[in-house]
């Protein structure tokens, strides 16, 4: 098995295997993350949650719809009530999700998923965070980008020839978007004083620790707090630089995946982490795997190289 | 007038390479300029609130005008680019705590998985930083509509919680809490533990 998903890697050339990784990676991530909601989704979700449906739907974003709102109109008109609509998407958000694993109909698969998503988003309102963002840029990515082109079910029924006069481009503006949420993250860091002083790292081992085991109090008197406080800003505001430099690329991203790691696991972000990983690999890690059998001639993974601005021209 | 594309196949004239391309660009910088303006806006607005200064009127007309329009709130919502991406920045919320009385022990939300337990702390803290900062807005109108929206899901929460812990008291205290440690400067000077900051309380009445 392993050595057959090796083999269909290797048939897909290099300049296109990072949108294989990138729908691959985001759909098993959302799947998995809706998964992990299945044994508490009443107590999200239902007439008996939390915060009951019609009150949660006052906070909703006007600009789309809730179940609730929805299963206003599908009662009147269809009769479908509530728990009908929330069993349905229920069921059809995993296949959809599932489509864009396997390459089915990848696109409109894509976007069907990416409308659900916001659709279960804006039907949660006060329990969304960062991991349910960052599901969004990927199931975008995955509605606009060609990721259904190779190792999919669309290239094995349709034959569709595959145009790649676009591809650097759409991966350059993935990068430039990974490293603007990077940059950004790092600086709004900078900007508050309690990151700056190690006050920030302190909390956070208190406040989110997931792994009460592990103490670090005994460090207070060090400055450990201080200088990881620093290096959270440094990695993430000169992500953009050390990332895109050829010398300094892999360790970049090692450090980055390694801060995303601890971050899973100390904080309990799996999702978060795993999408964040995903998007890294794709972007710094895939791109630059080669291999001989290069059917589509060399790839250019150094988008940066030309310039960032040589490829709208 | 269809035009033959590289792969040999009929397009409309307007998906021709040439078209695609440009097409292909624009959306680009579209993209890239909609991340930066977002972003840039979304760190001015928190740093005017952390550090409480008033925002520039002429900053804040400029996002509403480019930003804050139907087409373009679409568009971040489906992009996933309509908010910055500071996550625990600059600085990091408290932790919030739902917790109940009942029978004369403590009794909190039950969860059959992390995640949902997670999301929930989530929506703790959310109500907790709101309760925190309800006095900072100047718009009483929004304050009083925000009050009694949250006291609603209050409610809400403490039912269910009730019922979730199949309480047979007739009367329940719920409330919410700040998990408040030392400092790293205070704990440098001696103050050890941490104290459960009660910040509202309800009583629920069976009927």
């Amino acid at each position: 098995m392993k050595g057959h998903i090796f083999q269909l890697a290797k048939n897909i050339p290099a300049n296109r295997l990072w949108l294989v990784f990138l729908r691959v990676g985001i759909s098993s991530v959302a799947i998995i993350h809706f998964a992990a909601l299945q044994g508490d989704f009443n107590d999200l979700f239902s007439q008996d949650s939390f915060v009951s449906p019609d009150i949660s739907d006052a906070l909703k974003n006007q600009l789309l719809p809730s179940f609730y709102s929805i299963s206003h109109v599908t009662s009147k008109i269809f009769g479908i009530g509530y728990s009908a609509l929330l069993l349905t998407v229920r069921i059809v958000y995993p296949i959809a999700l599932l489509s864009v694993l396997v390459g089915f109909l990848t696109r409109f698969s894509a976007l069907l998923s990416l409308l659900l998503q916001l659709l279960i988003l804006n039907s949660m309102g006060l329990y969304t965070y960062g991991a349910d963002v960052f599901t969004t840029i990927g199931l975008f990515y995955c509605s606009v980008f060609p990721v259904g082109k190779d190792a999919s079910l669309d290239h094995l029924l349709f034959k569709k020839p595959v145009i790649t006069t676009h591809l650097n481009k759409f991966l350059l503006i993935f990068r430039i978007h990974i490293c603007l949420i990077y940059f950004f993250s790092g600086f709004e860091k900078l900007l508050g004083y309690n990151w700056r002083n190690g006050e920030s790292m302190w909390k956070m081992v208190h406040a989110y620790n997931v792994l009460p085991s592990v103490d670090l109090d005994f460090l207070a008197r060090t400055p450990l707090f201080l200088i990881a406080g620093w290096l959270v800003i440094a990695l993430e505001m000169l992500y953009p630089l050390f990332i895109n430099i050829t010398k300094t690329r892999r360790t970049w991203l090692w450090l980055v995946v390694s801060f995303h790691i601890a971050i899973a696991f100390f904080m309990g972000l799996y999702f978060f982490s795993a999408l964040m990983i995903v998007f890294n690999l794709t972007a710094y890690y895939i791109p630059f795997i080669s291999h001989k059998n290069n059917s589509d001639g060399p790839a250019n993974p150094d988008a940066f190289h030309d310039g960032p601005l040589a490829l709208f021209i | 007038m269809p035009v033959e594309n590289q792969a040999g196949r009929f397009l409309p004239a307007i998906l021709s390479q040439k078209n695609r391309k440009k097409l292909i660009n624009a959306w680009g910088i579209f993209h890239i300029t909609c991340i930066i303006l977002v972003c840039s806006y979304s760190i001015y607005h928190k740093y005017c609130r952390f550090y409480k200064i008033k925002e520039n009127g002429l900053v804040k007309n400029i996002n509403t005008t480019l930003l804050f329009n139907v087409p373009m709130l679409y568009y971040g919502k489906f992009s996933g680019t309509e908010s910055g991406y500071g996550f625990f920045a600059p600085n990091i919320k408290s932790g919030g705590i739902i917790a109940g009385d009942c029978d004369g022990k403590k009794i909190y939300a039950r969860f059959n998985n992390f995640e949902t337990a997670m999301r929930f702390s989530i929506l703790s803290s959310r109500i907790t930083d709101y309760l925190i900062t309800r006095t900072d807005s100047t718009d009483s109108l929004n304050i009083n509509l925000k009050e009694k929206y949250y006291n609603l899901v209050f409610k809400n929460i403490a039912v269910k919680i009730y019922n979730q812990n199949r309480c047979r008291q007739d009367t329940l205290y719920m409330s919410y809490n700040i998990i408040a440690y030392p400092s790293l400067r205070q704990y440098r000077q001696g103050q050890r533990g941490y104290q459960l900051q009660k910040i509202k309380e309800i009583r629920i009445v069976k009927q």
